[in-house]
């Protein structure tokens, strides 16, 4: 497991990999993760860039809130 | 004397060989390629020595092999064990989801990410004030880290004490020692963190890395001496009992995906209240023990419940295996306290090779062959318990009338008393 969060891959796919991220992505807006229905839906199907407009939170503030707890993010838009 | 000087030939060709497997895992070969070398030249070799073996290598300079490359090699070195009780290519019990060890591996994983997340943040805080983003990020991610606590927790008041039942006593009282070292280092660097203003981040960086240090070790250590050990040593059951008591303490930083099931094979059919005539005897045990129907047996007749009290009066601990190794009975007539063998009921319709230690495992194998082969008909054994019994074990072969292989009766008596008997006694107590 390392560290790097690619924004083009599907949330899902992403909290796959790295299932701790979800209690910082869902502080940062993404409410919706909570609900396992919606993780397993809409979360396939949407990556972080898509996300963020989805959610209108700014993708700078979100990638200081990772780099902040040491993760490396790739795939940014 | 040099640590090398000590070493006899065997062993400095065992360090060449491990050095060059891990130095291709390095390279980018898969674990797989390098699996039929590995088994040929440490098949039997202890945990221990593997692992010290792989401590000099991490730490020697003259090559490039690092710890990532001896945990690819964990991996291999647990397949060599999985390698005798599964077909090729069929997934072990021990990988899949849910199962202790793929539990503690999993953590293992994704603390030493945290450990590496909690470096980054420790190498970007540049100079005081410190960027609050990154403070907080710090606590978020040693509060995640903090969790390996459960995971130690585990290790020592659930896997513990099933490898002190087995007489390994010493590899736990150390290991939780450490574990208590590291608990302490571990908070030193929390209490120390909410005073980093004025103690500044290199008294934080210094004592995250002598947490680190100790903590990578012990993952070391897992990896390389307690999981082959124990995977030697426990048997299905222990597993099922570790895995069910591990619930209430908790799970570091991943949860196990799903609950672990180990294949059985179901003797009772779901539907036994359906009427289907042509279903086998086993699955109609409940109708046939009210009808009381008389079963022509040998040279007679009994009904099922005449069988089963009979079968539980016979002074021998029974076990019965069928032709596809499936352990399908036993009987109930010695006390538990008094068996050689006592069995859980739960043991009913696993196969036998998971019923046993690895290490006791290529005999029963060997035994089986040769039973259901014809290579022999019957094999015994007798030996002496601490208890004062004195057991005798007899396997034989159970075929039809024609000679086809139905499966394994295994018969066990405790014959000291017989031993005991002399003169002779004609007359009623």
């Amino acid at each position: 497991m390392d560290n790097v969060i690619d924004f083009k891959i599907p949330v899902y796919k992403v909290l796959e990999k790295n299932p701790e991220l979800k209690p910082l992505l869902v502080e940062a807006g993404f409410k919706p993760l909570m609900d396992q229905k919606m993780l397993h839906s809409v979360g396939r199907l949407v990556n972080l860039n898509q996300g963020v407009k989805k959610i209108n939170i700014s993708i700078g503030d979100l990638v200081n809130k990772l780099e902040w707890n040491g993760y490396e993010v790739k795939g940014v838009e | 004397m040099s640590e090398s000087e000590r070493l006899n030939d065997a062993q400095k060709k065992r360090v060449h060989v491990l050095k060059n497997i891990l130095q291709s895992l390095h390279e980018g070969a898969t674990p797989e390629s390098i699996q039929e070398e590995f088994d040929k030249h440490f098949q039997g070799v202890s945990a221990i020595e593997i692992s010290l073996m792989e401590h000099e290598l991490i730490d020697s300079d003259d090559n490039d092999i690092t710890f990532e490359d001896v945990m690819k090699l964990c991996n291999v070195h647990a397949n060599l064990f999985k390698n005798r009780v599964s077909e090729p290519g069929e997934i072990s019990e021990f990988e899949k989801p849910g199962h202790p060890i793929h539990i503690m591996r999993t953590e293992n994983q994704a603390l030493r990410a945290a450990v590496m997340r909690i470096n980054r943040i420790i190498k970007n805080l540049g100079e005081a004030p410190y960027e609050m983003g990154l403070l907080k990020g710090l606590s978020n991610q040693l509060d995640l880290l903090g969790q390996f606590d459960a995971h130690y927790k585990r290790k020592e008041e659930v896997w513990f004490p099933v490898m002190e039942k087995y007489g390994h006593d010493a590899p736990p009282k150390v290991m939780w020692g450490v574990d208590d070292q590291i608990r302490e280092l571990f908070r030193v660097v929390v209490s120390n963190l909410e005073n980093i203003e004025t103690i500044g981040k290199e008294k934080i960086a210094e004592n995250f890395e002598s947490f680190a240090f100790e903590f990578n070790e012990m993952i070391f250590k897992e990896a390389t001496i307690l999981i082959p050990l124990v995977l030697e040593i426990f048997n299905e059951d222990d597993w099922l009992k570790i895995a069910t008591d591990s619930e209430e303490y908790g799970y570091a930083i991943v949860r196990p995906e799903k609950k672990w099931v180990p294949e059985r094979t179901d003797f009772i059919s779901s539907d036994t209240t359906a009427s289907t005539p042509e279903v086998e005897g086993e699955t109609r045990i409940s109708t046939l023990q009210t009808s009381g129907a008389e079963l022509p047996f040998g040279k007679g007749f009994l009904t099922l419940n005449e069988v089963a009290k009979i079968l539980d009066l016979l002074p021998l601990e029974l076990t019965f295996i069928n032709k596809d190794n499936i352990f399908k009975y036993f009987n109930d007539s010695i006390l538990n306290e008094d068996k050689a063998f006592p069995r859980p009921a739960s043991a009913i319709g696993r196969e036998v090779k998971n019923c046993h230690p690895p290490k006791s495992l290529d005999m029963v194998l060997k035994l089986i062959d040769d039973l259901s082969t014809g290579e022999k008909d019957k094999e015994s054994m007798w030996f002496p318990r601490k208890n004062g019994q004195f057991i005798h074990v007899t396997y034989v072969a159970v075929r039809d009338d024609d000679g086809a292989y139905m499966g394994i009766l295994e018969y066990v008596q405790d014959i000291q008393p017989f031993r005991e008997l002399s003169g002779m006694k004609r007359g009623l107590s």
